[in-house]
């Protein structure tokens, strides 16, 4: 083992810093946490919820709890007391814990710096195996507790007339942020940064401009501020983390890695699908992580499983899933997620 | 004496505390007798008003506000409204 000296270990902390971070702020962080800013100001995540609760069918529900837990979600600390709302107002245990597994995982921020720092396959197989993952896990959920479930939910919920949408300029807006988000990455491809910049500016004026036409100024301050409120919350924890893995990525010897995770089999991918299960990853931290280990000789498979475990679960998140389900709830969760997670890691892992 | 009942996550996250906080400086601008609480959304107290997101303000035993952090604005005209009667 070589043995580092501390102003090595420092400059691979500031490297990592430049490489996962300061290359990605303007084109990727920006418009991602202005577009969760959004999301938080304009969708009414009441009215989702609620309707979650109020759907019956499992075709409507199953799909509906993944996709809105996108636009649900925004902040991670809202997961566990936004699943446990839709369990208490009368959704299926289903939508439930799909909800606490795949809004983690569509979480917008770390999806867009996962396309970001591990390229646009990374990005769309974590998508589909977290949606696969859970649409399995709830049909587990609901077959295991459904003699319960038939009681708990004999009554209906009443839905008002609300509207979803605060306001139709929100489609406007979103689409903009999210042209603003792809088209310097995708038409900036292999091209300089320089250019990247250029595209990003070019897209930024029509957006500014629409935001001032249709949005009145104490919209346009509430939005800002939810999007200062993400940055604040997450960003010093982004970097903390991201200094942190650059440290641990010239310490840890790469024998460790290629032996323990090094290939596409069960055994590595098992291994890192726990090791995820039990750590704790701040938000975005996973993706930079992940790319850190790759590059020390990981598997894709493994790699897979560690951006999904990762975020989704930790040792603090299992406890409070337990709080507030009950440990069979919670046991039953943990285990079929584990195991289904690794078995869909092992073969969409195998596919990149 | 009225409460405003602030619910968020058990330990308060960070919007949580910065709810409560904005409540409790309206609170004290307006100079209303008024008591601030913070409970935990995962009581029995909070099935009983149904709350689905965090934060979430509860005055006169309805959701007034919830889902982000509100502005002092927001939560200053919501106060008068209801505590006027």
């Amino acid at each position: 083992m070589i043995i580092m000296n501390l102003i090595d270990i420092i400059i691979a902390g500031i490297n990592a810093l430049i490489d996962y971070v300061a290359l990605h702020v303007i084109t990727c962080l920006i418009p991602a946490f202005l577009i969760a800013g959004a999301i938080n100001t304009f969708l009414s995540k009441d009215v989702v919820i609620r309707y979650l609760g109020y759907t019956r069918s499992k075709i409507i529900s199953f799909p509906l709890a993944a996709i809105s837990s996108i636009g649900l979600a925004v902040c991670s600390c809202t997961i566990i007391p936004i699943a446990s709302g839709l369990y208490k107002r009368g959704s299926s245990i289903g939508p439930a814990f799909i909800f606490l597994w795949t809004a983690p995982a569509l979480n917008i921020l770390a999806i867009t710096y996962t396309g970001s720092i591990l390229g646009l396959n990374f990005a769309i197989m974590r998508i589909i195996a977290a949606l696969s993952t859970s649409f399995l896990v709830g049909l587990i959920m609901v077959y295991v507790f459904r003699k319960e479930e038939l009681a708990r939910l004999s009554k209906t919920m009443e839905l008002k007339d609300y509207k979803i949408i605060k306001s139709k300029k929100f489609i406007g807006l979103i689409f903009l942020l999210i042209l603003l988000l792809l088209l310097p990455n995708y038409l900036g491809i292999g091209r300089p940064y320089s250019e990247k910049l250029l595209i990003f500016s070019i897209i930024l004026i029509p957006t500014i401009i629409y935001t001032k036409l249709s949005f009145n100024s104490e919209e346009i301050k509430i939005w800002l501020r939810e999007t200062l409120w993400f940055v604040r919350i997450i960003f010093p924890l982004l970097l903390i983390g991201v200094f942190i893995i650059g440290i641990i990525g010239a310490i840890l010897p790469e024998e460790w890695i290629k032996i323990a995770l090094g290939r596409n089999d069960l055994p590595s991918v098992l291994l890192a699908d726990i090791i995820g299960a039990l750590s704790y990853f701040s938000t975005m931290t996973e993706a930079p992580f992940v790319k850190m280990l790759l590059g020390l000789g990981m598997g894709k498979a493994p790699a897979l499983a560690l951006l999904l475990t990762g975020p989704g679960l930790s040792l603090p998140n299992m406890m409070a899933i337990t709080r507030i389900f009950g440990w069979k709830k919670s046991l039953t969760y943990i285990i079929s997620i584990i195991i289904i997670s690794t078995f869909i890691s092992l073969l969409l892992g195998n596919l990149l | 004496m009225s409460v405003i009942k602030i619910f968020g996550s058990d330990p308060p996250c960070a919007r949580c505390r910065a709810t409560e906080k904005i409540v409790k400086e309206v609170v004290k601008e307006l100079n209303l007798n008024v008591d601030v609480k913070h409970i935990s959304v995962f009581s029995e107290e909070a099935d009983k008003y149904g709350i689905t997101t965090t934060p979430a303000v509860v005055i006169n035993d309805k959701i007034v506000f919830s889902g982000r952090v509100p502005t002092k604005e927001e939560i200053k005209d919501i106060i008068l409204r209801e505590l006027k009667s």
